[in-house]
């Protein structure tokens, strides 16, 4: 495992051998490296393929901007496929593999394309794949999606969890290098709440990879220094390997904390990463700049790199990217390069400096005015072509080859608003301009400001100015000293040739695609974008848009400025969505109500059903039972035959209190409740203001000043937060309150013809269930068992003889099983929502499947109950012409004749006559088998409905390839008179 | 987004439920010769412009007020926040 | 006659009482709540009576006042939810001043306790707890529930309050974040 291209010195821990594998051959590395650092380390130059043309490709920076260098890490249900390599923490037992090769990455078959690769430029998905028609599917779809994307994904279930959080602070700080720490310094020292996030392991940015002395030490000495203050700081929190994805609105930060990415498996419990949603009154973005390449032909192969990632390597992380290396550069920072290689021990075989009056080199041969116009070798760089200053080519041997465009300020999260960047000429480069999100500001390299010591004082100042703003006074820290170089570029962009010569290195787009964009008329930015996909990448486009721009205002005769840039949005860099879901996933996706017996029914064996959040008892199923059906006909049957029991605590319950309390009801519902006596309950129908019915329910009367409204278990919510528009903003002047009850009471609706002589053994003896005692529809506060506080109701939803008993939550499981032991002298049967959906539709009672936002008072035949005497919610609307026509839908029964079956959402036709959306007479809404008619019936909307009761039609479900011949006939299946329920 | 509640200081806007132009607090009255064009115009003719715009919110999971925000709906700009129960009637 | 027990929140006889890490947390067995608010045109009784009830009156928006026994929490405007008084209790001593319910049994209520409280909490809560204090008392969101969230003592002790058919769902969100830490 020697570690041929390790050199001395860096930041890495060498008392901390790690072992990790790539492709499944094992080398070796060291605590602090990246796995990108230790395959440099390793000489491991070819690292994956491309996207389209299949090339081979190396690592190309350093840091999260990395659009070559992307990897499978871990295996099994853990693999992640598009992995950058360079920032993937090394840990002991990594696994990682190259992606996009078959079968082997030196042997790719798939490298064929590039051969043809004349035919495959920009747009030739869109050209090629156009005709014919009946080829998009089945031919075109499966060879596009077998081509398409890098890594795959395991396919199992992920099983790591990951987490999201919340955190305030006065003053964000994104990104820790030179300008970022010196403003948390400044912001911490001044007792402000702080953040300061970086994205890397180790703060310090560029610090690290620098050979740039500050306040006397090495950046990576005072870097430390000033985390170690910080982390004393109980102000300050500082977040590494912590990336800031977006800002959203109001100082919303999104930032992912890669909490457990840098461990072989997250300890039990604990998340891979972490979402925070950051609340910022304050942030000041100092996220440096990334190197842009230059175009030449040829420049994708392994081994050309970032002159600034080169030199990161070799200082930070004591990897020579080869041993001998040239370099490519129109400005300074090739020359800081070349010190830093040369103080290292390597090799500098040449610098290429495109600048005619390049500043003389002590350390290498140097070509003033000169350019690469190709490279060679065939899985990494053997050596590059140079055509010099006088016209002449000279060839140069070198195995890495160290570029440096130039520097684009990381703006990104400025343009997160739709901010647009403004070229900056003497950079050559965009910096923030118009609309930074409010309450952003930029410093350092960030904003063109690239010299140390201009970051440190652009960090410190920036963050005295920000937390002015917000009336927090910052004394000025005292700078360290450090470089002040100026920064002379003369921008080239790429070098004209007749070869491909890549711009986007993860998306395959070359200078040539640009020029095809342009011939066929692609011009503006944000469609040389879509037509070549230059900037679509994961990467956004960070190391390839400007110059890609760059190439098109060369075309167009335009300048960078005129010509613009794309807009970026957020993720700043590539997230996984498991972050955004955090710990909502499963089960636990959303909360889950459970009623007061749940696990009273989960010890009968219930069948549990999804209603809303709730889990509610579907059916109860008994030893022998083979289907469904037949637990719920024996749970119906039995309830009209002597006494069933279900749990229906999940109605929506608000307590209603104030002198205006009877008023106010007469507002909300259609029907007067003002007038209601004390200890009795009333239907009531509640509708929109535009007329159609939104809810129904029981109310009743506690108290002189004192209702409880109940609402269907659906719209609770929605009629809690109606009732307190209607008291907040429509009445203010009420003397109304509200509060929910919902969840205080444990209610069991106890039904059938021996439901009083149950209830007389629970209920206490002093109050009196007799007939006339407690008749249809009364209420009242009693007690149960010897003292217990409850709510009484005779109030029937299966039309039978019906109680809803309430007692206080914490009685509900005791409750059930009470009332089960006082009934089962009556075989008292418990039934879930199928049997009480039955027995409703028996009844004809309507729920949610009719009161579905169309229906009005008068389809339900109720129109009697809006009253025109006092003003009510909906009552003027309810009036309008077509609302009160005569061929208007009604609600009817309907009986499926012949043993076949009334399916809901079914339409509904004549007897005879075309099947069309011009004859469609109503729908089906609710359908049921009834054991109590022996027949499938149902409930639904029909046209002139009411007139029609005896005639036969059809009911046609298309989608399902069904049809019924079924009789129109009263919603009221059994008792239509009402008699069972006043006995 | 952020609202600045009036009685509680900055929320995040996840806690609230929007429900639209303000308009709907000024119901007409059902007694009025022309009350079926009044509700008509009340219940259909809301504004929805690109600029500032009151908006009734809901804070459902905090305080249950009923807040009148007024708001740029280019910029998201919050530029004022009202209780709707303590609107001077008008 | 049957004669019935009662159940906590999560549905057991005995409340669940756990340490998981630095973090201690119990349920509140028997919660004792209620509601309390003002009837319209009554505030001057209003108020005399509750600061004849609760050591400091009434709590402003976003605190609480009271004693160890008896605290009122600030719900909403003219809204308090009330702890250690039923609503038998409150509604005798308020008259027709107040509108009360019985709210012991609308909410699951744990106590959390221990040094990373505040850790925990972020994880669950937009609530700034770093900056609440002894008092403090907010409604908030946690993990889609509406909850209301007291400081007992400044970053080492809190109470939450969720709805009590979710308190399965909440207990496995608050040891799921303490777990997590």
């Amino acid at each position: 495992m020697t570690q041929t291209n390790r050199l001395d010195g860096g930041l890495i821990d060498r008392s901390t051998p790690l072992s990790f594998t790539f492709d499944g051959r094992t080398y070796g590395g060291f605590a602090g490296d990246t796995l990108a650092s230790a395959l440099v380390a390793n000489g491991v130059r070819l690292v994956g393929r491309s996207f389209k043309y299949h090339r081979p490709r190396g690592i190309i920076s350093a840091g999260s901007e990395e659009p070559n260098g992307l990897v499978e890490l871990r295996a099994g249900a853990r693999r992640e496929p598009n992995s950058r390599a360079t920032m993937t923490e090394l840990h002991d037992g990594l696994v990682a593999t190259s992606q996009n090769r078959f079968p082997s990455l030196r042997f790719d078959l798939m490298a064929v394309n590039d051969r043809f690769s004349a035919f495959l430029g920009a747009g030739f998905y869109y050209k090629t794949f156009m005709w014919p028609r009946a080829f998009w599917e089945r031919v075109y779809e499966p060879i596009i999606r077998r081509a398409a994307g890098l890594g795959s994904l395991s396919g199992a279930p992920d099983p790591d969890v990951y987490d999201r959080g919340f955190r305030h602070c006065d003053l964000l700080v994104i990104g820790a290098g030179p300008a970022g720490l010196m403003a948390a310094l400044t912001a911490g020292r001044a007792g402000a709440e702080v953040i300061l996030a970086d994205e890397d392991f180790r703060p310090g940015g560029r610090l690290l990879q620098e050979r740039i002395a500050v306040g006397g030490d090495s950046g990576a000495v005072w870097a430390d220094a000033v985390i170690a203050e910080l982390a004393s700081m109980p102000n300050v929190r500082v977040m590494p390997r912590s990336t800031v994805i977006g800002v959203f609105d109001h100082g919303i930060y999104g930032v992912l904390e890669r909490t457990g990415d840098h461990l072989q498996t997250p300890a039990e419990g604990k998340p891979r990463q972490v979402m925070w949603r950051v609340y910022a009154r304050r942030a000041l973005l100092c996220a440096g700049a990334t190197e842009r390449l230059i175009g030449f032909a040829d420049n994708d192969r392994p081994g050309i790199m970032q002159a600034g990632a080169v030199r990161g390597y070799v200082n930070r992380f004591a990897a020579a990217p080869a041993e001998q290396v040239a370099i490519f550069t129109n400005n300074d920072d090739g020359h800081r390069t070349a010190g830093d290689l040369a103080a290292a021990g390597v090799d500098v075989t040449a610098i290429i400096d495109s600048r005619p009056d390049a500043p003389a080199s002590d350390v290498a041969e140097l070509f003033a005015g000169a350019v690469v116009t190709g490279t060679s070798g065939r899985l990494g760089l053997g050596g590059v072509s140079l055509r010099l200053a006088d016209g002449g080519h000279k060839h140069i041997h070198c195995g890495a080859l160290a570029v440096s465009g130039g520097w684009n300020p990381n703006v990104h999260l400025t343009c997160h608003h739709r901010g647009r960047p403004v070229w900056q000429d003497d950079i050559a480069a965009f910096i923030p301009g118009e609309g930074v999100p409010p309450g952003l500001a930029v410093a350092g390299a960030a904003r063109g400001i690239f010299s140390t010591a201009g970051a440190l004082a652009d960090g410190a100042a920036q963050a005295v100015a920000q937390l002015d703003e917000i009336g927090i006074r910052a004394p000025a820290s005292k700078l360290p000293d450090s470089e002040d170089a100026g920064f002379a570029i003369s921008p080239l962009w790429h070098v004209p040739g007749k070869k491909r010569a890549w711009l986007d290195q993860q998306n395959d787009v070359t200078v040539k695609d640009v020029k095809l964009a342009h011939q066929e008329n692609f011009r503006a930015v944000e469609h040389l974008k879509r037509y070549t996909t230059l900037g679509m990448a994961g990467d956004q486009g960070r190391t390839s848009n400007v110059l890609g721009l760059a190439v098109m205002a060369e075309l167009t005769g335009r300048s960078i400025a005129e010509t613009g840039t794309t807009i970026y949005r957020p993720p700043y860099s590539p997230t996984p969505i498991a972050a955004f879901a955090g710990r909502s996933v499963g089960r636990e996706f959303r909360p889950t109500r459970l009623t007061p017996s749940h696990h009273w029914a989960a010890e009968q064996g219930a069948v549990f059903v999804e209603a809303g959040s709730w889990l509610r008892a579907q059916w109860f199923p008994r030893e022998g039972e083979t289907t469904w059906r037949e637990s719920v006909d024996r749970e119906v049957l039995a309830t009209r035959a002597s006494v069933g029991v279900c749990d229906v605590s999940t109605l929506g319950k608000i307590d209603i209190q104030g002198g205006d309390a009877g008023a106010f009801l007469d507002l909300v519902y259609s029907n007067t409740f003002s007038t209601l006596p004390v200890g009795k309950t009333r239907y009531g129908l509640m509708l929109r203001e535009d007329g159609m019915v939104m809810d129904d329910g029981t109310t009743a009367r506690l108290g002189e000043t004192h209702y409880l409204m109940t609402t269907t278990t659906a719209n609770a919510v929605g009629v809690y937060r109606h009732l307190e528009f209607v008291r907040q903003c429509l009445r203010p002047d009420m003397d109304v309150q509200l509060i929910s009850a919902t969840d205080s009471w444990a209610q069991f609706a106890v039904a059938g013809p021996n439901a009083r002589l149950v209830l007389q053994q629970i209920v206490d003896p002093q109050h009196d269930l007799a007939n006339d005692a407690f008749p249809f529809m009364a209420c009242a506060d009693i007690s149960v068992c010897g003292g217990v506080p409850a709510r009484l109701f005779r109030i029937s939803f299966s039309g039978e003889l019906a109680y809803e008993i309430a007692v206080p939550s914490r009685y509900g499981d005791a409750m059930i099983r009470a009332l089960m032991e006082a009934g089962e002298p009556f075989d008292i049967t418990p039934y879930g929502t199928e049997a009480l959906g039955v027995m409703r539709i028996e009844k004809g009672h309507v729920t949610g499947n009719e009161l579905n936002g169309t229906i009005t008072a008068r389809n339900l035949g109720m129109a009697r109950m809006v009253s025109s005497k006092k003003d009510s919610i909906g009552a003027v609307l309810a009036g309008r012409e077509a609302l009160v026509a005569e061929d208007g839908l009604c609600l009817v029964g309907l009986r499926a004749l012949d043993g076949g079956q009334v399916m809901a959402g079914s339409h509904l036709f004549d007897a005879a006559g075309p099947v069309d959306a011009a004859h469609d007479r109503g729908y089906v809404t609710s359908a049921a088998y009834s054991p109590h008619i022996g027949a499938s019936i149902g409930l639904g909307f029909l046209v002139r409905g009411a007139e029609r009761h005896g005639e036969v039609i059809r009911a046609m479900n298309p989608l399902e390839g069904r049809s019924a011949q079924v009789e129109i006939c009263s919603p009221h299946f059994i008792d239509p008179e009402g008699e069972r329920l006043r006995d | 987004m952020i609202i600045d509640h009036p009685l509680l200081g900055p929320r995040d806007a996840q806690e609230f439920v929007i429900l639209g132009d303000a308009g709907l607090i000024d119901r007409p009255d059902w007694k009025a010769d022309d009350a079926a064009e009044a509700f008509y115009e009340y219940q259909y003719l809301r504004d929805n412009p690109a600029g500032t715009h009151r908006e009734l919110w809901y804070h459902e999971m905090g305080d249950r007020s009923w807040l009148i925000v007024t708001r740029d709906t280019v910029t998201h700009a919050v530029l004022k926040v009202e209780l709707a129960s303590q609107r001077r009637r008008t | 006659m049957i004669s019935l027990e009662t159940t906590t929140a999560l549905g057991n006889k005995a409340p669940y009482d756990e340490t998981i890490g630095g973090l201690r947390i119990t349920e509140i067995a028997a919660p004792v709540l209620a509601s309390l608010a003002m009837r319209r045109g009554k505030a001057a009784g209003f108020k005399r009576a509750a600061a004849n009830i609760f050591a400091g009156g009434l709590p402003a928006p976003g605190t609480s006042s009271g004693d160890a026994d008896r605290r009122v929490i600030w719900m909403g405007p003219d809204q308090y939810l009330v702890e250690g008084m039923t609503g038998t209790e409150l509604g005798a001593a308020f008259g027709a001043h107040a509108a009360v319910t019985d709210q012991g049994d609308a909410w699951a209520g744990f106590e959390i306790s221990g040094a990373d409280c505040v850790a925990m909490l972020e994880r669950l809560s937009s609530a700034d707890s770093r900056r609440m204090t002894a008092g403090s008392a907010t409604r908030t969101p946690m993990h889609h529930m509406h909850c209301v969230l007291v400081c007992r003592k400044t970053g080492e002790a809190f109470t939450v309050y969720g709805p009590r058919s979710a308190a399965q769902s909440l207990h496995h969100a608050l040891t799921a974040a303490a777990a997590s830490l």
